[in-house]
């Protein structure tokens, strides 16, 4: 690895997106032999860095064909250091189901077909029993089956969960990635080092939302959103749902959660180990529900009970699916449903209604086996929408393929451009808006061009370090960089690298052919006002956020970047080999 | 005597003290290497629960200590002040005695220095207990 490539791209998803440019040839099958897989870590991984214990993996994603990039945490990271591993490029396809083992140094690529069939819970077990000692990140049989939105598990329903890696996983007949090891991670000056994190940790307990966030979790959103009308409502139709507060925060601690559990090395304990205690899912174990899951499976499907969100993110879990993908294209299923577009007959005899706790979790085991109803959702909810045809499209909530977050765009219309203009597609972690958008009023354009960029950036660097966003309870982008700065004793362009990684991935695309009328949103978000809440009568003006949202990016009204912005960071390479595609630049 | 007190529910399972352990003595970050550990629970299946999820274990610095007892070599001696029991490096022949003979399993041996080490209390001021984000581990004098 050229030492300008660590200066220029960090690590992480930096490194990602400089070697898919490089690798992947435009047009190449996202499921066939020439797409690879990269599964990196950054330079602070396996540190005592906080927040720092997280994975990115990145390819070319089957559900949009675009660039993807989706990231874990949990301790496979810092194993896969320990493991003398910085991260790992998986190419070409296997002829039968395969693990990659990595201890020491040594890489080896084992049999699995003892592992293939077996849940993401199933499989990870059987590993580490073993391999003692060793993490691993795994599929599922949704994964195996090609399901669009399959994720990558890693440490008891850790999920790299967007974009479909998991699906491209199994199509390389990849089961499983092991990583075991005793070497350590070494900084420059040790007494320097030990300075800061005191100094870091220090800040970190003072934090005034410390104790709430650890308590609540990411659930401690789903309140805040009910209250603001943004948590999506049966398929982003509505803005409240009655019963909603059964999914807070109070409600879960109280019947779900039994201990609160960290990644390694982060001392915010978001994670939430969970016991159904009541009803006919009683005795399931899982991690979560996070408030994600709880806005797409549960009131994006008109759910109200804690228990079934949380039986439905334990089964997308065990498939290895994405609870996000699946929540959408459940609630978009339930709108054909209840429109009479979808029948019995089309379901499978499920009576797919808004609000029915038994349909949620039978759709969902119909995609995980790909059979009856599953088959028709398992490409996503744009490929449903286009197999269903007539006015299904307008409702279908997705950008470039890709469903949305819970957050309904048209009450949070920040997260709208970011669901436009976000690389993977309609990708809320690529800079989310909730916080910024409080100031600025929630549905109004103003200064929302500029907060969608500085946040892009923000995410840029952070997910190249790599470090959680949850790490903004105590640091900022500037402490961050002094972090990375200490364990590498380097010196980085922060500004530079952030804006280069996120137009290097736009470029990733527009060699795929996407351009501005794919930074689109469904006609409901910008079409339909919303019709109840604290957003009632809103709707997206989206053309006037993305023309002052690319001048900013200094991208042409086409959305793709202009020879000036490609010069200023330092991608003149890129002018020409566009330029050989017959990809027409402006100065 | 001072030793280290361990919360297994306050503990959740992010193992900074094993990062900051093998930093401070191995200058390295390594968790194969700290000298304190954390169980991590969680090959739970459904419907059972496990009596505690994640569980630190520590020296307990024992008196009369089974390490110090069985060392031929005299090599494991008490700290005047702490009261820690410390491997004396130059004495420690690396025969592993001790290593099998803690009831806790906190002994280990070196592979570079091919001597025991075990938890030194940092001299009497644990970096594990001040690094500890969940005020899980504490050290108790008495």
């Amino acid at each position: 690895m050229p030492r300008e490539m660590a200066l220029e791209y960090i690590g992480g998803r930096g490194f990602a997106c400089r070697m898919m440019y490089d690798d992947l040839e435009p047009g190449i099958d996202p499921m066939g032999p020439d797409n690879n897989i990269y599964v990196l870590t950054g330079p602070i991984n396996g540190t005592a860095v906080p927040y720092s214990s997280r994975y990115v993996v990145a390819t070319k994603s089957p559900l949009t064909g675009t660039y993807t990039r989706s990231l874990s945490g949990g301790e496979f990271s810092a194993q896969l250091k320990y493991a003398g591993f910085d991260g790992v490029v998986v190419e070409g396809r296997s002829e039968s189901p395969v693990y990659l083992y990595l201890e020491n140094g040594s890489a080896e690529l084992r049999d699995a077909s003892h592992l293939w069939g077996k849940s993401t819970w199933d499989a990870e077990e059987d590993l580490r029993k073993a391999l003692k000692g060793s993490k691993s990140l795994t599929i599922g049989p949704a994964g195996e089956k090609k399901i669009l939105f399959a994720s990558v598990t890693n440490d008891w329903g850790r999920s790299a969960g967007g974009g479909g890696t998991g699906a491209v996983f199994g199509a390389k007949r990849l089961k499983a990635i092991v990583a075991r090891g005793r070497q350590g991670v070494h900084v420059p000056n040790k007494g320097t080092f030990l300075g800061l994190l005191r100094e870091i940790y220090k800040e970190i307990k003072a934090h005034p939302g410390f104790p709430e966030r650890i308590w609540k979790g990411t659930t401690m959103t789903v309140e805040t959103t009910s209250k603001l009308g943004i948590i999506p409502v049966r398929n982003f139709s509505g803005g409240k749902l009655e019963g909603v507060e059964q999914l807070y925060s109070e409600v879960f601690r109280e019947r779900l959660v039994f201990h609160d559990e960290s990644c390694f090395s982060c001392p915010l304990p978001c994670g939430k180990l969970s016991l159904i205690k009541a009803g006919p899912y009683t005795g399931t174990i899982l991690q979560g529900p996070q408030f994600e899951t709880i806005g797409l499976l549960g009131t994006n499907c008109g759910i109200t009970n804690i228990e079934t969100v949380a039986k439905a993110s334990s089964l997308c879990n065990l498939y290895g699916m994405d609870t996000i993908e699946t929540g959408n294209v459940v609630g978009f299923a339930m709108e054909c449903y209840e429109r009479g577009i979808l029948t019995k007959a089309d379901t499978g005899g499920i009576d797919l209604r808004f609000g029915n706790d038994d349909a949620l979790i039978e759709t969902i085991d119909a995609i995980g086996q790909n059979k009856g109803i599953g088959r028709l959702l398992s490409g996503g909810t744009a490929r449903a929408a286009r197999m269903i045809g007539q006015e299904t499209v307008k409702f279908a909530m997705c950008t470039k393929g890709k469903g949305f977050a819970a957050y309904d765009p048209r009450a949070l219309v920040g997260m709208g451009l970011i669901y436009a203009t976000a690389p993977t597609g309609a990708h809320h972690s690529t800079g989310p808006t909730l916080g910024g958008e409080r100031a600025l009023g929630f549905t109004s354009n103003k200064e929302k061009p500029e907060l969608v960029y500085r946040n892009q950036n923000s995410y840029c660097l952070m997910d190249s370090l790599i470090i959680c966003s949850f790490s903004r309870y105590g640091l900022d982008d500037s402490s961050r960089m002094k972090i990375l700065e200490a364990v590498t004793g380097e010196r980085y362009e922060a500004d530079l690298i952030s804006k280069r990684i996120f137009s290097l991935e736009r470029l990733f695309n527009v060699r795929e052919g996407f351009g501005r009328p794919d930074d689109s949103l469904p006609w409901r978000s910008l079409h339909e006002p919303m019709p109840e809440g604290p957003a009632k009568g809103s709707t997206v003006r989206l053309e006037e956020l993305l023309s002052k949202y690319y001048v900013l990016r200094k991208w042409d009204p086409r959305g793709i970047p202009t020879i000036a912005c490609l010069e200023e960071l330092g991608l003149e390479e890129e002018v020409e080999n566009l330029a050989e595609m017959a990809i027409q630049l402006t100065p | 005597m001072a030793r280290l007190v361990a919360s297994p529910i306050r503990c959740s399972g992010c193992r900074l003290c094993e990062l900051i352990c093998s930093f401070w003595h191995e200058d390295e970050f390594n968790p194969s290497r700290a000298r304190i550990r954390i169980e991590i629970n969680r090959s739970i299946g459904p419907g059972t629960l496990p009596d505690a999820v994640d569980v630190p274990h520590v020296c307990e610095q024992c008196n009369p200590a089974p390490c110090e007892q069985i060392c031929p070599e005299g090599a494991i001696v008490r700290d005047s002040v702490t009261h820690a029991l410390l491997v004396k490096d130059n004495q420690c022949v690396g025969c592993g005695l001790c290593v099998e003979e803690c009831p806790y399993h906190m002994i280990h041996l070196n592979q570079e220095k091919e001597t025991a080490q075990k938890c030194d209390l940092c001299g009497g001021q644990p970096l594990c207990v001040s690094f500890c984000p969940r005020d899980a581990l504490c050290l108790e004098e008495s």
